[in-house]
């Protein structure tokens, strides 16, 4: 285009020419009926939401080799047709600014050839240098069960890596700890018809109105008649507080008291039958000696809630005919979450709350496929709930791959905190960070900050430019959610189909597609042979479950199609019907938990505890819902929440900035919202933001068993900073 | 029965036999006026396509048996669309009010909303706090503040100052404000559409009477004895000027007190450019005069649009505030000393500083939000 004819375009905008109509009118498609033309779609392409890890499927609308809507499946067993808003704009994500087009060597654009040459002879470098622990991986949640699969493989047989893991640690890996300690596996028991099904759910610290959205109207708007009464345990008067029938206010960490005091409850009352659990659980004659130590009133002092709401809420589970305990990060991200974890998992077994319609206690998960990579990755366990050190599962996968049983890793190696804890003392050199944003997410920013730029060689590979790429010696770019093709498992175990509606920007591949390219460059093609495609990986991880408690073998693509989401194991929709568990006397185990005091506990220099969490209009670090214009103008900022009567000794008004700061860093600047959502003593930040980053404030202190971070807990001061 | 929304210069708006107002595209030419009108933000200025949306119910998907797209959309089924019989909703709409909620009355609002049970008696708003100011809306500043001088002039003219050189720069500054007006508009090639609706709309009135007084301050230039009937055309167009913001929707502009400083800026800027330094230095001391009346107005009012007006421009932008006075007082000294050019020059910084607040401290109604809502960054 000329200039001249640029400026007459110009000057017929600014006298306006055009007002939009064409491009904004209404036309009248066959599937969406009148919509305006911007978002008239001319093809539908069947998905899984790429968000949490509730697993609403949805259709993707396409013009012109672009995403233009977004429509909820009303097939889909989960979300029936409905969307909340980050799904309705999910459309808008994968066009939006801020993708990363072309692989990048030291900042400068390279070809794809080259920067995978350079990765591999960088990392190929360090390990004969400095042996195989001196490179690891730190992958996501995000990536299709495909491509863990594959990443799996090639990183622990191919490239010989001791030391892989993934951003699941940092939200979910208490409840898989939790689990395998309870019942011999990981696998969350019930389903999210159970929601619909029980008498009473128990939300405990999971705000799902922000961060489980659809669950939401599958508890309240029950298909099966009555709403069940609805339990929130959360420190905070959260959405999901408000919309509950009982909220308990439970002191952050006062959880493990709580749950004694519950089950010290349960007791006393006879709503337990001993000798039934006796049959199916171990363990059960400690923890009633541990209890005696527990009475409700000492409970009731430690959760900080009366011993009546304590007893009252046990009653009302105990007498439940069927209770679901639901939980997420309120449990998980604590220096105490697996064992926590343990005890939720405890309740569920004395009081028969497991294995049966409308009962189970149920982990809602994080990210869309965070649970595939539960099941098929190589970091906590080997794929299909395999243990490291158990020789038949050992000799199963040797057989099943066709390798020789030595090449299989004899240990986990380090977990995500503690790979970063190697890097930070020089062991790691090298690290390749798949689909996350570590400088954003994980605690203790500063030094994280510190351990990356040591790296000798730091590889990310993501969609968007994010803090991290930043960082980065050599960038990958990745297909991301609705340029590639998968399955996702969700919370309830269900297997959904992931679609491609448009092709990856500029020279950007699918995740498996770069693992295959490392494999070449690396030597070890012949391990991927067979997961050429997508479609061959899931027929060849198909084959691997099989037989095991996460049995996929089949769940096949075609039938997936016709059901529109499938459970594993095969089809099933609760586990452990039968009464018999994974441990190998097929009963499930029971421990005593004794509280910890908070290590970083409010004291004089540091008044406050910080809660952190999530907002419903922000997914993780804002790499994606930062970029998408109406979701940034629901919460275009972070905020700290303040008690009035804190605010009020602090001088603080609604609005104003404040500073806050612990031990290990600041927020220079952040707005205060006042709000008796918290209480006294406490304060709430978002973690989304890297402007504002909560994770400037938060402890590095993590779960002894899970390796989660301790999110919830830290002190903090507050400061004003003067008005707006 | 079709019934005109009235603020809409080119009506635009038409109110169809559901109950529907719905805006057609091709009439409008992004003046924004109807989102002054509009209590509770519902047109809005799209940047995009340089004229003004509003929501129409989807109206093609009711008349395709289909609720509007928001109700498929949500997922707790909490909004839905109903019927109801006008006559009866005009006796009773209580159903539409809520705390922090402009009163129904003002627009015969038919949204009803369904509270808690347990809405505690002291209700505030969440976004209460978020007090900032509006857009500033340049050409408006240069057309109100210019016309105004140019129609000052014109009557000091008709009054007896009959140099020839007044008259040509009556007529300059007349045709100079109209023309700067135009760069408010999203579509200036659709201008002429503005004279639509004389019947209803004073920005309809105030664009033919402004028009009519350029034309007539040209023909005085050559014809002196025009120049009285160009100066009662200006006054008009003046009062024309100053009724278009006397809108419910902006409680600091809705007040006769707009009219009286719109005339005091005419009575200030115009005389002190023709040489009646006693009528300029007390036009000046009106004008701040009937702007301090309108802060005692204000602050009788404890919610935001009302005291937070007085809050942004003593506090918010309290520096400018006090120079526009300081300003204003010395041109007033200077035009009763004899120092009329410079009284002049400071007359009309004061005057500029002063009309420029008067945008930028307005506070509008609008429904009570969320935290965020009307935030910097916000969906407003």
């Amino acid at each position: 285009m000329s200039p001249f004819s640029r400026t007459v375009d110009r000057g017929k905008r600014l006298l306006g020419f055009d007002n939009g109509e064409a491009r904004y009118g209404y036309t009248t498609t066959a599937v969406q009926g009148p919509v305006s033309t911007s978002r008239a779609a001319s093809t539908w392409v069947r998905t899984t939401c790429g968000y949490c890890s509730v697993g609403c499927g949805m259709l993707i609308g396409v013009r012109d080799g672009r995403a233009v809507a977004v429509q909820g499946d009303p097939d889909h067993p989960v979300n029936r047709g409905r969307l909340f808003p980050k799904g309705l704009t999910e459309h808008l994500m994968i066009a939006a600014d801020g993708r990363l087009t072309s692989p990048t060597i030291g900042g400068q654009p390279a070809a794809w050839d080259e920067a995978i040459r350079t990765m591999v002879d960088s990392f190929k470098a360090l390990i004969d240098e400095h042996g195989p622990d001196s490179v690891a991986i730190l992958s996501t949640g995000q990536l299709v069960t495909e491509e863990f699969y594959t990443l799996g493989k090639l990183a622990r047989l191919g490239m010989g890596l001791r030391h892989y893991d993934g951003n699941t640690t940092l939200c979910m890996a208490s409840a898989v700890a939790g689990y395998k300690m309870s019942f011999g596996t990981d696998g969350p028991p019930g389903c999210y018809e159970d929601l619909e099904l029980a008498d009473v759910v128990v939300l405990w610290g999971a705000n799902i109105a922000d961060n489980h959205p659809l669950l939401a109207p599958r508890i309240m708007q029950s298909h099966h008649g009555l709403r069940p009464t609805i339990i929130a345990v959360d420190p905070r008067v959260t959405k999901t507080a408000m919309l509950a029938d009982v909220h308990v206010a439970v002191k952050p960490r006062g959880d493990i008291a709580l749950l004694n005091g519950i089950i010290r409850h349960l007791l006393d009352e006879g709503l337990v039958d001993l000798d039934e659990v006796r049959q199916r659980a171990n363990g059960i004659d400690e923890l009633l000696a541990h209890l005696d130590d527990w009475s409700v009133e000492r409970a009731a002092e430690e959760a900080g809630v009366e011993a009546d709401v304590i007893r009252a809420t046990a009653i009302t589970i105990g007498r439940a005919e069927g209770c679901v305990l639901a939980w997420t990060m309120g449990v998980n991200h604590s220096t105490q979450g697996t064992m926590t974890v343990t005890l939720l998992n405890t309740l569920a077994l004395l009081t028969g709350n497991i294995g049966k319609p409308g009962a189970s206690p149920m982990s809602i998960t994080g990210q869309c496929n965070a649970m595939g990579t539960r099941e098929t990755g190589f970091t906590a366990s080997m794929p299909g709930y395999r243990s490291y050190d158990n020789p038949v599962h050992r000799a199963d996968l040797a057989r099943l791959w066709s390798i020789d049983e030595s090449r299989l890793p004899v240990e986990r190696g380090r977990a995500y905190p503690d790979i970063i804890n190697a890097v930070m003392s020089g062991k790691i050199k090298g690290l390749w960070i798949i689909g996350t944003n570590p400088v954003v997410s994980y605690p203790n920013r500063e030094t994280l900050e510190i351990a990356l730029s040591r790296l000798h060689v730091l590889v990310v590979q993501d969609g968007f430019e994010t803090p991290t790429t930043a960082m980065a010696h050599i960038v990958l770019p990745a297909a991301i959610w609705g340029e590639k093709e998968g399955t996702y498992t969700n919370s309830e175990r269900r297997v959904s189909r992931v679609r491609a509606a448009v092709d990856p920007p500029g020279q950007a591949l699918s995740d498996s597609d770069i693992f295959r390219r490392v494999a070449a460059e690396w030597g070890c093609a012949d391990l991927l042979a067979d997961c050429a495609t997508p479609h061959d990986a899931y027929d060849e991880w198909r084959g691997v479950s099989a037989g095991r408690p996460c049995d996929y073998s089949e769940i096949t693509l075609d039938r997936i199609d016709v059901e529109g989401g499938v459970q594993w194991p095969n089809g099933a929709a609760r586990l452990y019907e039968t009464g018999a568990y994974n441990y190998p006397d097929g009963r499930a185990k029971v421990y005593p938990v004794e509280p910890e005091a908070i290590r970083d506990r409010q004291r004089a220099a540091y008044p406050f505890n910080l809660n952190t969490g999530r907002t419903v209009e922000h997914w993780h670090t804002r790499t994606k819902t930062g970029r998408i214009g109406i979701l940034e103008g629901l919460a275009p900022e972070a905020w700290v929440e303040l008690h009035p009567i804190d605010a009020e000794a602090l001088g603080v008004y609604a609005g104003d900035f404040v500073r806050v700061s612990s031990q290990r860093g600041a927020i220079g600047r952040i707005r205060a919202r006042i709000t008796s959502i918290v209480r006294q003593g406490e304060v709430f930040i978002p973690f989304h933001w890297d402007e504002r980053c909560a994770n400037r404030l938060t402890v590095d202190e993590f779960d002894p068993i899970s390796r989660e971070p301790n999110d919830k807990h830290c002190s903090v001061s507050i400061a004003r900073i003067g008005a707006r | 029965m079709r019934k005109r929304r009235q603020g809409c210069p080119t009506n635009a708006y038409e109110k169809l036999s559901n109950g529907v107002v719905v805006h057609h595209a091709d009439d409008c030419i992004g003046c924004q006026y109807c989102t002054w009108n509009c209590p509770y933000s519902v047109p809005a200025f799209q940047p995009d396509r340089r004229i003004v949306t509003k929501c129409d119910m989807c109206q093609p998907r009711l008349g395709a048996g289909l609720a509007p797209a928001c109700v498929s959309a949500c997922p707790t089924e909490a909004i839905t669309v109903e019927r109801f019989v006008p006559a009866e909703w005009r006796l009773d709409h209580a159903a539409a009010d809520a705390p922090q909620l402009p009163s129904a009355e003002l627009t015969l609002s038919t949204t009803r909303i369904e509270l808690p049970h347990d809405l505690p008696v002291e209700t505030f708003s969440a976004s209460d706090w978020n007090l900032r100011p509006e857009h500033p809306h340049w050409p408006l500043v240069w057309l109100t503040l210019v016309s105004q001088m140019a129609i000052g002039a014109s009557c000091s003219i008709a009054w007896g100052a009959k140099t020839s050189e007044s008259r040509i720069v009556a007529a300059t500054l007349a045709g100079l404000s109209l023309l700067g007006a135009m760069f408010h508009l999203g579509r200036p090639i659709a201008a002429w559409k503005a004279v639509r609706n004389l019947r209803h709309s004073w920005l309809s009135r105030e664009v033919v009477l402004l028009s009519a007084y350029a034309a007539l301050a040209a023909v005085a230039v050559p014809f002196a004895d025009v120049a009285a009937g160009a100066a009662g055309v200006g006054i008009a167009g003046v009062y024309a000027s100053a009724r278009l913001y006397i809108v419910p929707g902006r409680p600091a502009w809705n007040t006769p007190l707009t009219i009286v400083r719109f005339l005091a800026t005419a009575a200030a800027l115009g005389p002190a450019l023709t040489g009646r330094p006693i009528v300029a230095a007390f036009g000046a001391g009106a004008a701040l005069t009937a702007t301090a009346l309108n802060w005692i107005r204000l602050r009788r009012n404890r919610s935001q649009p009302w005291l937070g007006a007085v809050r942004l421009e003593v506090r918010w932008f309290g520096p400018w505030t006090a120079a526009r006075w300081a300003v204003t007082a010395v041109g007033i000294a200077a035009v009763a000393g004899g120092w009329v050019a410079a009284g002049f020059a400071a007359l009309a910084i004061g005057e500029l500083i002063g009309r420029w607040l008067f945008f930028v401290t307005v506070v509008l109604l609008n429904m009570p939000g969320a935290f965020w809502r009307g935030a910097a960054g916000s969906n407003r």
